[in-house]
């Protein structure tokens, strides 16, 4: 219980770390930028294919069933509920912190073992606000947009599934899909996808120069 | 004034103030105690040599003066000031009185070496880009890397690394000068060239220099005065001829050059 109470205290201080670094000056426009580059970006070539996929193979599946049921026009519908609002945040946010969080975690670590994090300090740097801030600002800036690539990605994908079996047309398929997102534009996760970029850093970070990791320097 | 009073230390006189002191400064890592009530000074423009064997908390002095870590009892003056005692804003400003040369060099590895030395005058002064470019340009060719400011840090050779890290401890002009083993990794040539560079600190800009170093010929060169650390504690402090007839076998063998490395 301690423990969790401890790691609740070193996130919520994390947070207030970074919303007051953000706040400071210099802004660091132009790391953050570079890094929603390197997170966003070039993460694309890795999340639209996985969604693409996701929407073909999750379509297919999903089709025999419904139409067993005579649900055949709630296929656009389940799909379009299922990536905006869980599997797009989960499987992009999976998919970043793989790419992107892992990576993040390994510099760090490798700039606290090489003593860069020291040299920068000794410079007088803040080097939690030259490290981390913009690294944080950026995953919570591309994750949302990351997640938007792959819901739309997985929609064609379970349309062009949807085609080859059926021959629907696309403004057929489109209609329903657009309604569920008008219905649902309050709750369709991408508020979520906010927190997960925030919390996929601070996992990775934990061994880089924001936790207690063993690469830490004594 | 305090800091001019350390228990069983020599006195210093007024006109030769000390920019830095240890006074009773321990520091332990878990159960393994590294330094053990530590005290010393060095006088404003002079080169204090620390030696010891590996371990004995030699690299751990340096960043205790630096603030990157906190010592467990004891205060450090730099200039004056308790750096200690100092709340992060004052932290930060007595350390732009210092420049730190790491054992690495440190260098930032995704910077140029122009980026690497602008960026703390970007950050922390109000010069114009014609300006950071002057100074950086100044203290490169100090350094003599004039011609490679656009490589990055990897391309560099051994020594360039050191000069490049020398460079941007110097490039905020420093009025204390912190050198973790300048000559390791590096052949008699190099290692001299680099000595070299911290005596013209010292003769040229009265900048007071502290030296970690094993090497004994270098140390010899630029060192006024001499620190021996041993198991953590302190068991010598003053010239090389003071250490030499002193009777503590460990620091002769480490201050003599003739002994066998």
């Amino acid at each position: 219980m301690s423990n969790l109470i401890e790691f609740v205290g070193r996130v919520s201080s994390f947070g207030f770390r970074v919303i007051s670094g953000g706040m400071r000056v210099p802004f660091e426009g132009g790391q953050i930028l570079n890094h929603i580059i390197e997170a966003g970006y070039k993460s694309l070539p890795l999340v639209v294919p996985a969604g693409f996929a996701l929407g073909t193979v999750m379509t297919l599946h999903t089709r025999n069933t419904l139409m067993t049921f005579g649900a055949g026009a709630m296929i656009p519908t389940v799909q379009a509920l299922a990536f905006f609002v869980e599997i797009g945040p989960l499987v992009a946010g999976l998919l970043l912190a793989g790419r992107v969080g892992s990576g993040i975690g390994a510099v760090l670590a490798n700039m606290r073992v090489t003593e860069q994090i020291d040299a920068i300090e000794s410079l007088s740097i803040d080097s939690f606000k030259f490290l981390v801030v913009p690294r944080v600002l950026a995953c919570v800036v591309a994750l949302p947009l990351l997640t938007l690539f792959m819901d739309f990605a997985g929609l064609l994908g379970g349309y062009l599934a949807e085609y080859s079996s059926s021959g629907v047309s696309f403004g057929l398929r489109r209609s329903p899909v657009g309604e569920f997102r008008r219905a649902h534009a309050e709750d369709s996760g991408v508020r979520v996808h906010y927190r997960h970029g925030f919390v996929l850093f601070r996992l990775h970070d934990q061994h880089g120069s924001g936790g207690r990791g063993e690469s830490r320097d004594q | 004034m305090h800091f001019l009073r350390i228990p069983g230390e020599r006195t210093v006189s007024g006109d030769m103030a000390p920019a830095v002191v240890f006074d009773q400064v321990s520091k332990a890592f878990g159960p393994n105690q590294v330094l053990r009530n530590v005290s010393f000074s060095v006088p404003s423009g002079k080169a204090l040599c620390i030696l010891g064997r590996s371990g004995t908390g030699k690299s751990v002095t340096l960043k205790l003066l630096m603030a990157l870590i906190k010592p467990d009892q004891g205060s450090i003056w730099v200039d004056g000031d308790d750096i200690t005692r100092l709340k992060p804003a004052g932290v930060s400003k007595t350390r732009r009185k210092m420049g730190f040369l790491f054992q690495d060099a440190a260098l930032f590895d995704s910077l140029t070496l122009y980026d690497n030395l602008a960026l703390p005058l970007r950050r922390l002064t109000q010069k114009t880009t014609a300006e950071i470019d002057f100074a950086v340009d100044d203290v490169l060719r100090h350094v003599g890397l004039a011609g490679d400011k656009h490589k990055f840090p990897s391309s560099l050779s051994g020594g360039m690394r050191k000069r490049a890290g020398l460079a941007r401890a110097l490039v905020l002009e420093p009025k204390v000068l912190l050198a973790d083993e300048p000559s390791s990794g590096l052949d008699r040539i190099t290692a001299s060239e680099i000595d070299e560079l911290l005596l013209r600190q010292k003769h040229d800009k009265g900048m007071t220099v502290l030296v970690v170093t094993h090497d004994v010929h270098g140390a010899r060169r630029v060192g006024d005065q001499f620190v021996v650390l041993h198991k953590g504690n302190l068991i010598a402090h003053g010239t090389a001829s003071e250490i030499e007839s002193s009777g503590d076998e460990t620091a002769r063998k480490l201050i003599s050059e003739d002994y066998p490395t």
